[in-house]
């Protein structure tokens, strides 16, 4: 073996040592998380850290009896994740096809104000939403919207619909004109075009860009902490709760917040690449 | 839905209304409708409520006309200013951070010959997991009494700090926690951007004689600057709303003696736990001036032509 080989083959093995280091510091904290919600309270505080010890569901019972004199949520896991899952879902189905509309007509569709309007519909996403919570609360106690999933979903959809339609744009316009003007001539209309020849080809983007909204929704800790009290609270709101006047109840934490991530971790696993595609398409082609 | 050009013409006769090609406008007015519900409609009350004295948890307080007495006392207050430095520099360092290490982990996964593809989808990982969570780990990992950290510190000889507990660490601690999981969205389209690099430049360069290092500022670099430019726009617009982990980590109080209060921390604590509708507003107004002036000038300095 030459010289020049085995330096090339020394640094291919350092680069995948740093990566791998990489990898062991991006999935450290979860991996503690979720070993942690299996740990009873003795052994989550061991000193130091217990990495070998007999799983114990002890945390996910204390958080699935709600209501009940050793419970510490107010109502079962269950009714929280039900919240969660509704807004998510319902949020994601509104969001996508308010954004799939209006990005289809930006990108390929030529009109008056084309240009200005898609300014709005990007530039909307500068406008900080935190800032907008007090009259948010404000409008929702006139509409007897407080404490809703309706509300929720209301506030998460018009969030998330520029977002789709941002990163629905270069899926739209990676479909070639021909197909289009070829279905038009067959006789087609123009919403018949949309549905029958334009949406199967961007069903990708249509997944990576439900993923997304549905992850937003689901992640949203300020607006549900500020809308909601009882009926409608949803996970990272009663994740929160977990923190108490006498001290942080670890293990359930724990197994509140693995609730949380298992979903959004399976989902990016299996969409990684539509998802990539998505996110950077957007915005290499500005 | 269709309006077809009349055929004895192309429609000159018909009053302008008539003329215009409504199927465009048609698939954008849900969009429209729903950010003038929720976008405009709050950002006037906001703008109004800024004028205005009132405080929801005073029954006795009703909405009365203040002139600029919000935004003065708003701009006089030694906490707005302490907020503001504090997001200040955890955004500023949060976002140098970010770019950083994400262009070695980018370059890293890059030039990684095995287990190429799983080890992206897990470094990539972190960008979406729900931010309450993430934050509620790291509380219990920064604990200095029984957290990992410290004692993974202590196996090398070092003495950790309170972390949380310590003025002087909280706002540092809240840049790692978030540059832990906002590296990955950097590493992501910096490592598409690689991917979309031209080959002929690298080639030209090594046979005039330049080594990696000089490749990677004489090419690298400047091939990936606008790609850079929207990602730190990104972070930066992301970073200043920050509200979850900093809220998860230390409270609204922001910590020991305020020393880790945001301006999101804060406005949230006026909104939420004052009710104090004016100051909220004006709050809310001052945020929107320092994300646009920061994300503008920021954005041009990393990259002229940037427009979006």
């Amino acid at each position: 073996m030459n010289r020049g080989v085995l330096t090339r083959k020394v640094t291919s093995l350092l680069i995948w040592a740093a990566t791998l280091v990489l990898t062991v510091i991006s999935l450290f904290p979860v991996v503690w998380m979720i070993l942690t919600s299996f740990k009873t309270k003795a052994e989550s505080f061991q000193i130091p850290p217990a990495w070998l010890f007999s799983p114990s569901l002890d945390n996910y019972r204390t958080v699935m009896s709600g209501g009940d004199s050793v419970a510490i949520l107010p109502r079962p896991l269950t009714f929280y994740l039900t919240n969660s899952l509704v807004v998510g879902v319902i949020t994601t189905i509104i969001s996508v096809s308010i954004g799939a509309l209006a990005s289809y007509s930006i990108t390929r569709l030529t009109f008056p104000g084309r240009g200005a309007l898609s300014v709005l519909i990007v530039g909307s996403r500068v406008l900080p939403p935190i800032a907008t919570l007090m009259p948010i609360f404000l409008m929702f106690r006139n509409l007897g919207l407080i404490d809703t999933r309706l509300g929720l979903i209301l506030i998460y959809s018009s969030l998330n619909a520029p977002f789709a339609a941002w990163m629905l744009r270069g899926f739209f316009a990676s479909i070639p004109r021909e197909l289009e003007e070829a279905a038009q001539v067959d006789g087609s209309t123009r919403l018949g075009v949309l549905f029958k020849i334009v949406v199967p080809l961007v069903l990708p983007g249509l997944a990576a860009t439900s993923i997304f909204s549905f992850t937003l929704a689901w992640n949203d800790l300020p607006f549900a902490l500020f809308l909601t009290s009882t009926e409608a609270v949803t996970l990272p709101v009663v994740a929160t709760f977990t923190r108490t006047e006498v001290g942080t109840l670890w293990g359930p934490m724990a197994a509140l917040g693995t609730v949380m991530i298992i979903p959004i971790w399976v989902f990016t696993l299996i969409s990684q690449r539509w998802l990539v595609e998505g996110l950077t398409s957007g915005s290499v082609k500005g | 839905m269709d309006s077809p050009a009349s055929p004895t013409g192309l429609g000159t006769d018909r009053p302008f209304w008539k003329r215009i090609d409504l199927f465009p406008y048609m698939l954008l007015a849900p969009m429209f409708v729903l950010l003038g519900a929720f976008l405009v409609v709050p950002w006037v009350v906001n703008a109004s409520n800024s004028f205005y004295d009132w405080k929801l948890n005073d029954p006795t307080s009703v909405r009365e006309f203040a002139g600029l007495q919000n935004f003065r006392s708003v701009l006089t207050d030694e906490i707005t200013y302490r907020s503001l430095r504090n997001t200040l520099v955890f955004v500023g360092a949060g976002v140098v951070l970010e770019v950083v290490l994400g262009m070695i982990g980018a370059l890293l996964l890059f030039r990684t010959a095995f287990m190429k593809r799983v080890l992206s989808t897990l470094v990539l990982s972190p960008m979406l997991l729900t931010p309450v969570a993430v934050g509620l780990m790291w509380v219990f990992m920064w604990n200095a009494l029984f957290g990992i950290i410290n004692y993974l510190l202590s196996m090398i000889g070092i003495q950790g700090p309170a972390w949380l507990a310590d003025p002087s660490w909280t706002l540092w601690t809240l840049v790692i926690t978030e540059v832990w999981q906002h590296t990955s969205y950097m590493i992501l389209i910096l490592l598409a951007g690689l991917h979309g690099l031209p080959k002929d430049p690298y080639e030209s360069a090594k046979i005039d004689g330049a080594n990696s290092w000089q490749a990677f500022w004489s090419i690298t670099v400047p091939l990936l600057r606008p790609i850079l430019a929207i990602g730190i726009m990104f972070r930066l617009m992301f970073a200043i709303r920050t509200f979850d982990v900093p809220y998860v980590l230390l409270g609204l109080q922001g910590g020991p003696d305020q020393s880790g209060l945001l301006f999101s921390t804060l406005l949230y604590r006026v909104s939420f736990q004052s009710f104090d509708v004016g100051r909220s507003a004006a709050l809310a107004l001052i945020l929107v001036v320092v994300t646009g002036v920061l994300v503008f000038t920021v954005t041009k300095l990393v990259y002229k032509e940037v427009e979006l």
